[in-house]
């Protein structure tokens, strides 16, 4: 059954009756699904996701728009007509009855014609606990159960009346990581085996990749884009579907394009054909590295991690904004790394050993080549795609495809909601579009207020939306709640135990909503201050680094020099500390602060972090690179920097 | 450790002091007195300190067992149970669901279905009396003033019927049940509010997406609430009958309000009135019969503790923890 969903905008009103304010969760939403595929429904928490899979499934109206299954208008249908099976977040097994008396409760229900005998019911639940693997534990209770076997009852339940959509709501949220990796691949099974159009809701990026058909992201109400896992990885829209896709996540820099030139920071790292000149963000997949000693993007060595099978190289670049720029390269190349100063691509100078490892290991500078097809250039105003060179034929031909396979390829054109919408939920979201009674009461507001041309009012929020764009230019970059969510992905993901490796994954979004669900106001100004402050000093390289640019005033002067290798043991510890907040906030910000500042501590007995010279992340990598090449340690070559 | 403990041991019992000798006086010897009246033949309190001497036996057990007013109160207590305890739980129940599913004036009526738990019982007794009373006229001859009921009825077209005043000539076994009627009623009455606060919290606690989950399978509103609902609330059901059974084997106030000291219309008599377990104790005790008293309250006390024992193996079977 085709599922269609057309210009569906759900709007709740503002909890608060005084203030006429309301939220758009859904917001113009156009999708189309093709029968009997799986399609998830991805977004950070609360981006209206869980609402679109309610208004599907009839819970919840519309306030505008149409749903059609099949050629079936449903939008006024109430849900039991609609023929849908619907398994909750937390299943909302009844828990006085029995698996079997769960699953036989929607048969009993039906009236009429549909109206089955009792055995005709008990071969349905049979099969449906069959099919679920579940039938030995039919008398049970659902408090008897595990997680996994109350999902799979639940979706025995959904399944048993034969429904022409199959809703899941975060269906594995409950569930241990070994448990959801193992329960997500039997739901994929049983949707291959059915052939049940499948909507499933999650904001695990990793568990939306690995079992849909299609991904349909989604940002505050917004369809980000739509395709293919792979395609929406390879060839993302935007920079916030480049960031919200990957793990370890994309490298994001600030660059610019000059004469068909790519510049991230002074270096030219890239012909890019056909571009104009602007300036842009720069997303690189942390595999799009190629190690080179005479590569064109140098960053400075923090740390090397092994894990088997490939190894990455963490370092850290001025222009990143990430607080460290990681690379992940094949096993096969890690003797360029370690081994002989010939062939290395990192710039070693003096020989690592004993107490001068320590020295050695300052400002190792690794250098890199991209691959021009894991580059992704995004224009720094709009936040959008820009191709190039042969990237756009690709995209074309994948829009083709999708086409084909009659899944339109949709996505979002104009201004991105920005994260200050995010911040003030009250704010009337991303505000090109909004439902005509909303328009005609702003109107007449402004016909009587005249400050229409103030676009934001004194407490932050947008107000005569109409005419206003989202405030794109405000500071470049902000340390907003992405950006620390970045951090703090990335400061698990590098903790070293197998354990926490294991779980990083999961680690890492569990983060993330915590983050990003902290109320926040105060880093949206405070940037700009200090930007501001800086660019007087008359220090260019801080005004597209906002999180070097806080640190620098904090250190003294005089410590310039040494103030621009910025640590990622201090990094985290400061964008922490301007936006801070809560204090539940504080407490993510510190976990992320120990882990980094846990390791070097770990590897480089006396990392002396005091002065600029001794950074401790750097004081890292002869440790590892000791322990990684225990056979070429003695030979291991590696050279101070003698820039300072 | 141990030896610490035993010294100091003279200090929590000081600490427990003021507690024990409260609960030794007012519930321990009451309790333990109680029996020993019960067990000393025709016991009185009177004769007690007149220096008479009592022995020991069951002779007050047989005599109240036997006596026609207390068999009287027995039947009049059970039936008032058994028929008020199940319907004030289901129009709680019904109530409460009501409650539940507005939103709109909930507070509203909330306070309206709570306001007979804070009101005194033997004032609304009264107010009960006057609403279905009917003063002075007699067989033959048509009342002087009626109550608000009765007035109700004779708009309609109906007869007055003697609610709680007895006919002047004489006893008419039938009207009995009217006043039975006046009073269940006024039991249910005022029951309703307690279940129904202690069942909307239950109510408020169930997690709605099982009521979402319901929708989507199509289930009818009866099945919702049959299937769903009730045993959803079958701990807080249980809780509301086993008190309600209690409560209700306690009923003596409203007797009292309604019917004034007779306990019951003027021309009863302590064989036909609407007397209870709880007033015929009040009546011995009255009479200085202490020993009868006790006896009986004992019986009341075997009798509640049978029904809630029934009571809990019941909803051991029934009830969804």
């Amino acid at each position: 059954m085709k599922v269609v969903l057309q210009n569906i905008t759900k709007i709740f009103a503002s909890r608060n009756k005084k203030v006429k304010d309301e939220v758009i969760a859904v917001n113009d939403f156009n999708l189309e699904i093709p029968d009997g595929k799986l399609v998830c429904l991805l977004g950070p928490s609360g981006c209206g996701k869980s609402t679109t899979l309610y208004m599907i499934s009839g819970l919840q109206e519309p306030s505008s728009g149409k749903i059609f299954f099949g050629d079936d208008d449903v939008t006024k249908l109430s849900p039991e007509n609609r023929g849908i099976g619907l398994v909750f977040q937390n299943y909302a097994l009844y828990p006085h009855m029995t698996v079997q008396q769960n699953i036989l409760f929607p048969l009993q229900n039906l009236k009429g014609e549909n109206k089955l005998s009792k055995e005709e019911m008990l071969t349905r639940a049979s099969e449906a606990a069959k099919l679920v693997q579940i039938e030995e534990y039919m008398d049970r209770k659902p408090s008897e159960l595990s997680g996994g076997q109350q999902q799979r009852v639940a979706i025995a339940r959904a399944l048993v009346k034969m429904p022409r959509v199959l809703l899941l709501d975060e269906p594995l949220s409950n569930l241990d990581a070994r448990l959801r990796l193992q329960t997500r691949e039997e739901i994929r099974r049983i949707q291959r085996r059915t052939q049940i159009t499948t909507i499933f809701v999650t904001h695990d990026q990793e568990e939306a990749m690995s079992i849909s058909d299609y991904i349909v992201i989604m940002k505050l109400g917004v369809i980000m884009q739509t395709g293919k896992p792979q395609w929406v990885y390879d060839d993302p829209a935007n920079l916030f579907v480049a960031k919200f896709l990957g793990a370890p996540p994309i490298n994001v820099f600030t660059g610019k394009v000059e004469n068909g030139k790519l510049y991230i920071g002074e270096e030219c790292v890239l012909d890019v054909d056909g571009v104009e000149d602007q300036e842009v963000y720069v997303g690189i997949r942390p595999e799009g590295f190629i190690l080179d000693k005479n590569g064109k993007l140098s960053t400075t060595l923090t740390g090397i991690d092994v894990m088997g099978r490939d190894i990455s190289v963490v370092s850290t670049c001025e222009s990143s904004l990430n607080p460290v720029v990681r690379s992940i390269i094949s096993a096969d190349e890690m003797g360029n790394i370690a081994g002989g100063s010939s062939g290395s691509s990192v710039d070693h100078t003096a020989s690592a050993d004993g107490a001068e490892q320590e020295k050695a290991n300052e400002d190792v500078t690794v250098k890199f080549n991209l691959k021009p097809h894991k580059v992704l250039i995004f224009n720094k105003e709009t936040e959008q795609r820009v191709y190039f060179g042969d990237q756009l034929a690709a995209h074309e031909q994948m829009i083709a495809e999708m086409e084909a396979e009659g899944q339109g390829y949709v996505t979002h054109n104009g201004p991105l909601p920005r994260e200050a919408d995010d911040v003030d939920k009250k704010a009337t979201a991303p505000a090109p579009k909004k439902n005509i009674f909303v328009r005609a009461i702003d109107g007449i507001k402004g016909l009587f207020s005249k400050k229409k041309e103030t676009a934001v009012s004194a407490d932050g929020k947008a107000e005569t939306t109409e005419n206003a764009p989202p405030a794109v230019d405000e500071a470049p970059v902000e340390p907003t709640a992405e950006n620390i969510e970045q951090t703090a992905a990335v400061v698990e993901a590098m903790a070293p135990s197998p354990e926490s490796a294991a779980n990083e994954p999961a680690a890492a979004t569990d983060a993330a909503p915590e983050v990003q669900s902290a109320p926040e106001a105060e880093p949206q100004s405070a940037p700009e201050d200090e930007q501001a402050a800086t660019v007087a000093e008359g220090e260019p390289v801080a005004v597209e680094e906002p999180v070097a640019a806080e640190e620098k005033p904090a250190k003294a002067p005089s410590k310039k020099p040494a103030a621009k290798k910025t640590t990622t043991a201090k990094k985290p510890a400061t964008t922490a500390k301007k936006t801070t907040t809560t204090a539940k906030k504080s407490t993510t910000a510190k976990k992320t602060t120990a882990t980094a500042a846990k390791k070097p501590a770990a590897t480089a007995k006396k990392s002396t972090g005091t002065t600029a010279k001794k950074t401790t992340t750097t004081a890292k990598k002869p440790a590892t690179a000791k322990k990684s090449t225990a056979t070429t340690k003695k030979s291991t070559a590696a050279k101070t920097d003698k820039k300072d | 450790m141990a030896k610490t403990s035993t010294k100091n041991q003279w200090k929590a019992w000081l600490y427990l002091l003021p507690t024990l000798v409260l609960l030794g006086v007012f519930t321990v010897w009451p309790i333990i007195n109680t029996v020993r009246m019960s067990l000393l033949e025709g016991y009185n309190g009177l004769a007690m300190i007149r220096g008479e001497t009592f022995e020991f036996g069951f002779a007050n057990f047989v005599d109240v067992a036997t006596y026609a007013g207390f068999i009287n109160c027995l039947g009049n207590t059970l039936l008032l149970c058994v028929i008020t305890v199940p319907i004030s739980t289901m129009l709680a129940l019904l109530i409460a669901v009501a409650l539940n599913s507005i939103k709109f004036i909930r507070k509203g009526m909330q306070t309206i279905f709570f306001l007979p738990y804070v009101t005194n019982s033997i004032a609304i007794g009264m107010v009960f009396m006057a609403m279905f009373s009917m003063v002075g006229g007699s067989a033959t001859n048509a009342p002087d003033s009626v109550g608000i009921i009765n007035n109700i009825i004779k708009a309609f077209g109906g007869k007055p019927i003697n609610w709680v005043n007895g006919k002047i000539s004489g006893y008419d076994p039938s009207e009995r049940w009217a006043n039975m009627a006046v009073l269940i009623i006024y039991i249910v009455w005022n029951a309703l509010p307690f279940k129904i606060l202690v069942l909307l919290g239950g109510l408020q606690g169930v997690n709605k997406q099982y009521y979402d989950a319901a929708k989507i399978d199509g289930t009818s509103r009866f099945r919702t609430f049959w299937r769903i609902t009730v045993p959803l609330l079958s701990p807080m059901i249980a809780y509301v009958v086993i008190t309600g059974f209690i409560g209700g084997f306690k009923e003596y106030s409203s007797v009292v309000g309604i019917f004034g000291n007779n306990m019951g219309p003027a021309h009863t008599n302590f064989r036909t009135n609407m007397n209870t377990m709880v007033g015929y104790i009040y009546d011995s005790l009255k009479d200085n019969n202490q020993g009868q008293a006790s006896a009986a309250a004992l019986i009341l006390f075997a009798i509640i503790f049978v029904v809630t024992m029934i009571n809990l193996y019941v909803s051991k079977k029934k009830v969804h923890y």
